[in-house]
């Protein structure tokens, strides 16, 4: 393998800068108290001025249960961990399907299990609200849910089908022709082999679940807070180097951040969420 | 009989795709027909009974707001796309090299992928702002003497803070994608190349990229459909006007006066139908790209 | 493989079972045939305040729908309202939304045949526009105010001119059906240590004249954002033709007609335009528009003010300034000004009960609750809120603390601000303002002035 030239590791540490250095000056900001122009540190820090505030202000109105953060993480996590599962449980039999099987109209099969990724979420999602409002799921952890499982169930498809297909029926059917029934089959044989494919889809799933924004915004209307959008409402009214904001801004990357360290310790692999993902589609499609 | 039944591969095929699909026709092509027909003049739930009407189409077609907003929409979207899929390759074709410390140096490519892209405004926000970090600096280096001589990023017609995020989001996920595909392909063919006289642009050229370009077209496919309906994004960090197509849409949605809403429904058709055309023609291109060099090769 | 998929129909049964429970688990209990006998009753005066505490203990909960744009409120919520409303053995939901969402919660709810008892909003933080598409839309519980205990401290009596504020909301008569619930007025905000004060302006004329010696320095908040529209009312008082200021914008529109609006706020619109040049991100010179910003909330023209790009802040709320200076968000430098002597907005803004809320008893006594001076004055206090209630109908002794606890009004006098006080417009001329100011400011569209209003007002008024 070649050497990286020179020019090509200075472009590697301009974009290491360019991707992690912004974390940085959010999380001074996120001890500042007073962080005015043309300050270039903050001028006064939080632990300073606790005493004096008339209520708490960042970190201390973060964890204390006015600033809602408790409920909207909480949130997060059922809706995300629920979508996951259902995302996974749905998509497992067309995957093993699309693995497994030609059969005439599997293009527009496969294709239509992929349009969700690049239809407009906003049509979907305006849409959609009229649905739900109509049975009665709007703004209930139903309704976003089940919004959630629309850009959620093409990925697991995607995963799954690259799963399946990396197993090979034989291993089944030796064990069904050893006198294995088919559960045991199952549990002996496939699932070893699939969890880790099964485990990425989930996470895969919970990952776009967590940074959902614009549907749960439109499904729940305000009723039901996740996350993303509690982070919405702080950008949109505070200043730039507002503590809250920036504390909030790191509390929303942990998902993410968990995300990334277990699927690298899962994989070893750094190159496995793209593989996973649509990279295994484009390799497949060469002529 | 139902052993039988269960053996069939009809069958089989039919339930294995049905819960996967079933979901997504109720979730995904309801609520678009949905979206259709009430932009079509059928809301009875906000008392509009004019169905078919394109009433509401026209309306909203044939205004100067709507056309400058899919002029700047399109604008928003197409540039990162581009400078996305040219950074993140270079990015995954620099890093398939030998680098020391890459697990460290792939975490870090990576995190931008994972984290929400409210995120990345946060910080597009707090570093250039006009009275932002960046400024600041240049300001104590006795650069510029005021914020208002800090080129300005954010709320400007020029979009520059909204492509900014797309890109801290973007780059990494073109860079994810064609890591994968490279190493599937693997080093050698570039290698040979080289050995045999080739010039590093022309190895790229002629070897590297016609093997990645199924990823390229891939990410960036999905990075311009995602751009071109973003909402979040244009609205935190636009102009005021123009406003793009999304947030349009929103502004609409979201008038006292529900008998409106019809119109914006047909912002989001639009939306839809413009999203389609582009990505069509995208791929179209790319095939017949595809079919001319199989053509030479 | 027929086990299996028994198996797995029995699991996503389970999964749809254990869905369909949460998304039922927060129904109201209450039987909603019984809500509307109740809302008739109580409406009527057949009920005593014992009787309608009991069924709020009853109904157990209470949704409260709030902006929840502020820490400041967001944290007096929790440790005063709480506390207060849970006293009745109501459990206090609080629901931070745009009070637009909560408006559009509410229709839909009824769009879809929720009668009483039925919807999701039991009250809401609201005035303007807002109040007034619910009431228009028949979506308020009733005529409630003068019934609750707490009542007697607020002035309801139509024949006391110092009832008009309360009785009247943006011009739409409120018949009683919401509760006045604090007290606001329109201020801008200087940094002294980038202007002096004996440079301030105190016209529109002279800001006009500032703008030009210092261009890029002043912003404001765009419409439909309320500071937005707001700040265009006040300019309207202003530069009204007949300096009658803010008289004929309080009748109904249709009342007015359209070609004496097009009349009265053409100079308003003309100096906005006029200015663009000088605005934030303006040309500079004159005629060169330059690409002017109009940050799209209040915050967002704040962070602007604090990250030291503009020179004015503006907000509703005269003790703001002492509120943001302890808590951080402000320089310590930051001053209020009287801006502009023709007339400072003040308005209150009000607790609703809609027609549908799924606990009407329990949403009575909460906002009975948050009527008491205990109330108000904790708000007071703790946040910067002008009291709600009219401190004359209050004993001499409560009078006399909500003077103590009144925060330092930094660089203005309470009388000032007195004298200085200006109703707001009616409210069906708020949708007309916005899209005038879309079409002709922000898009700078090329068509006549007369031909955009006309557009507008016929979209609008109807």
């Amino acid at each position: 393998m070649r050497r990286v030239s020179v020019t090509g590791r200075l472009f590697l540490v301009v974009m290491l800068l360019a991707f992690a250095f912004p974390f940085l000056p959010l999380l001074v900001a996120s001890f500042s108290f007073r962080w005015h122009w043309p300050a270039l540190l903050p001028t006064q820090w939080l632990w300073d001025a606790r005493e004096t505030t008339p209520f708490p202000v960042g970190w201390d109105y973060l964890f204390s249960p006015i600033s809602g953060l408790g409920p909207a993480f909480l949130n997060t996590v059922v809706i995300g961990v629920v979508t996951a599962l259902l995302a996974v449980v749905l998509s497992l039999p067309a995957a093993r399907v699309l693995a497994r099987y030609t059969f005439r109209g599997k293009g527009v099969v496969e294709f239509f299990l992929l349009v969700p990724v690049i239809v407009p979420q906003i049509a979907v999602g305006m849409g959609m609200l009229l649905l739900f409002m109509r049975i009665g799921i709007a703004r209930t952890y139903v309704g976003i849910i089940l919004a959630h499982l629309v850009p959620a169930i093409p990925y697991a498809v995607r995963i799954l089908t690259s799963v399946f297909q990396n197993l090979d029926p034989r291993y089944e059917e030796q064990a069904r022709t050893l006198g294995s029934g088919w559960l045991s089959t199952f549990r002996r044989i496939v699932l070893p082999m699939v969890l880790p494919g099964v485990t990425t889809a989930f996470l895969f799933s919970f990952l776009i679940s967590a940074n959902i924004f614009l549907l749960t915004f439109l499904i729940s209307g305000g009723r039901l807070q996740t996350l993303p959008t509690m982070l919405f409402s702080h950008i949109e009214s505070g200043a730039p180097l507002d503590a809250t904001t920036a504390g909030l801004v790191l509390i929303v990357s942990v998902p993410g951040l968990v995300f990334l360290m277990i699927s690298d310790w899962l994989t070893g692999d750094h190159a496995a969420l793209g593989r996973t993902s649509f990279g295994s589609r484009s390799k497949k499609e060469r002529p | 009989m139902s052993r039988n039944f269960f053996r069939d591969r009809r069958v089989v095929i039919f339930l294995g795709l049905a819960p996967a699909v079933g979901t997504l026709l109720f979730l995904f092509v309801g609520p678009l027909l949905v979206a259709l027909v009430q932009s079509l003049g059928h809301a009875p739930i906000y008392r509009v009974h004019r169905f078919p009407t394109l009433e509401f189409h026209r309306q909203v077609l044939f205004s100067t707001r709507f056309r400058i907003a899919a002029v700047v929409t399109l604008y928003y979207a197409l540039v990162p796309t581009f400078l996305a899929t040219l950074l993140g390759v270079a990015l995954a074709v620099t890093f398939s090299r030998r680098v020391r410390g890459k697990r460290f140096l792939s975490f870090f490519f990576r995190l931008p992928l994972v984290v929400p892209y409210l995120v990345g405004a946060a910080m597009v926000v707090a570093l250039f702002a006009n009275g932002g970090l960046i400024a600041r600096l240049l300001y104590a280096a006795g650069l510029i003497e005021s914020t208002g001589q800090f080129p300005r990023i954010l709320f400007s017609a020029g979009g520059w803070g909204i492509m900014l995020v797309y890109l801290f989001k973007q780059v990494p996920f073109t860079f994810i994608i064609v890591t994968a595909v490279l190493s599937g392909v693997g080093p050698e063919y570039e290698e040979a190349a080289r050995t045999l006289g080739a010039s590093r642009m022309q190895a790229f050229r002629f070897v590297l990229l016609p093997r990645i370009m199924p990823g390229v077209v891939t990410s960036s496919l999905l990075v311009f459909a995602f751009n071109f309906q973003s909402y979040e994004i244009p609205y935190l960090l636009g102009a005021t006007f123009p406003a793009t197509l999304p947030v349009e849409a929103l502004r609409r949605f979201n008038v006292p006066d529900l008998t409106r809403r019809p119109e914006a429904m047909a912002y989001v058709v639009a939306i839809t139908v413009i999203s389609g055309i582009v990505l069509f023609a995208y791929l179209r291109l790319y095939r017949r790209w595809e079919r001319s060099r199989g053509g030479v090769g | 493989m027929k086990r299996i998929r028994r198996g797995a129909l029995r699991f996503s049964l389970l999964v749809m079972t254990a869905l369909a429970v949460l998304a039922c688990g927060d129904r109201g209990a209450a039987d909603p045939g019984d809500a509307a006998a109740f809302r008739e009753a109580f409406l009527a005066g057949r009920l005593s305040w014992t009787e309608v505490e009991e069924r709020a203990a009853r109904e157990g909960e209470v949704e409260f729908y709030h902006w929840g744009g502020s820490e400041a409120l967001n944290s007096w919520m929790e440790t005063s309202a709480r506390p207060d409303i849970e006293r009745y053995d109501i459990r206090l939901n609080l629901r931070r939304s745009d009070t637009r969402d909560v408006v559009d919660l509410i229709l839909a709810d009824m769009a879809t045949g929720r009668g009483p008892g039925e919807g999701t909003v039991d009250m809401v933080w609201i005035n303007g526009e807002n109040f007034r598409t619910l009431k228009d839309n028949d979506a308020l519980f009733g005529s409630f105010a003068a019934l609750l205990p707490n009542s007697r401290y607020f002035a309801l009596d139509p024949d006391d001119p110092a009832s008009s504020v309360n009785l009247f909301d943006f011009g739409t008569p409120t018949e009683l059906m919401e509760m006045p619930w604090a007290a606001f007025q329109y201020t801008f905000r200087i940094d002294t240590e980038r202007v002096r004060p004996e440079d301030v302006p105190r016209t529109f004329a002279q800001l006009e004249e500032w703008m030009r010696a210092n261009p890029g320095r002043f912003a404001y908040v765009a419409p439909p954002h309320y500071i937005g529209t707001t700040f265009v009312q006040t300019l309207m008082y202003e530069k009204n033709p007949d300096g009658t200021r803010y008289e004929p914008f309080l009748q109904d529109p249709a009342d007015l007609g359209r070609g004496e609006f097009i009349r009265l706020v053409k100079p308003a619109f003309e100096y906005l335009r006029r200015l663009e040049p000088y605005l934030l991100g303006g040309g500079g010179t004159e005629g060169r528009r330059g690409s002017p910003v109009y940050p799209a909330t209040a915050g967002a023209l704040q962070s602007r003010f604090v990250g030291g790009e503009v020179d004015f802040d503006m907000e509703f709320g005269v003790f703001d300034v002492d509120r943001d200076i302890r808590s951080g968000v402000y320089p310590e430098s930051v001053r209020n000004i009287i801006f502009p002597e023709s007339g400072m907005i003040t308005d209150k803004s009000f607790l609703a009960i809609p027609w549908n809320a799924p606990n009407p008893a329990a949403a009575l006594v909460a906002v009975n609750a948050l009527s008491s001076p205990a109330s108000h004055l904790s708000k007071l206090a703790d946040i910067g809120y002008a009291p709600g209630l009219d401190l004359p109908l209050l004993d001499p002794e409560d009078q006399e603390s909500f003077r103590q606890a009144a925060p330092d009004l930094h660089g203005v006098t309470a009388e000032e601000l007195a004298k200085h006080e200006a109703p707001n417009v009616n409210a069906r001329f708020v949708d007309v303002i916005d899209a005038i100011w879309m079409t002709y400011v922000a898009e700078r569209s090329e068509r006549e002035f007369e031909e955009i209003v006309a557009d507008a007002w016929d979209s609008v008024v109807r």
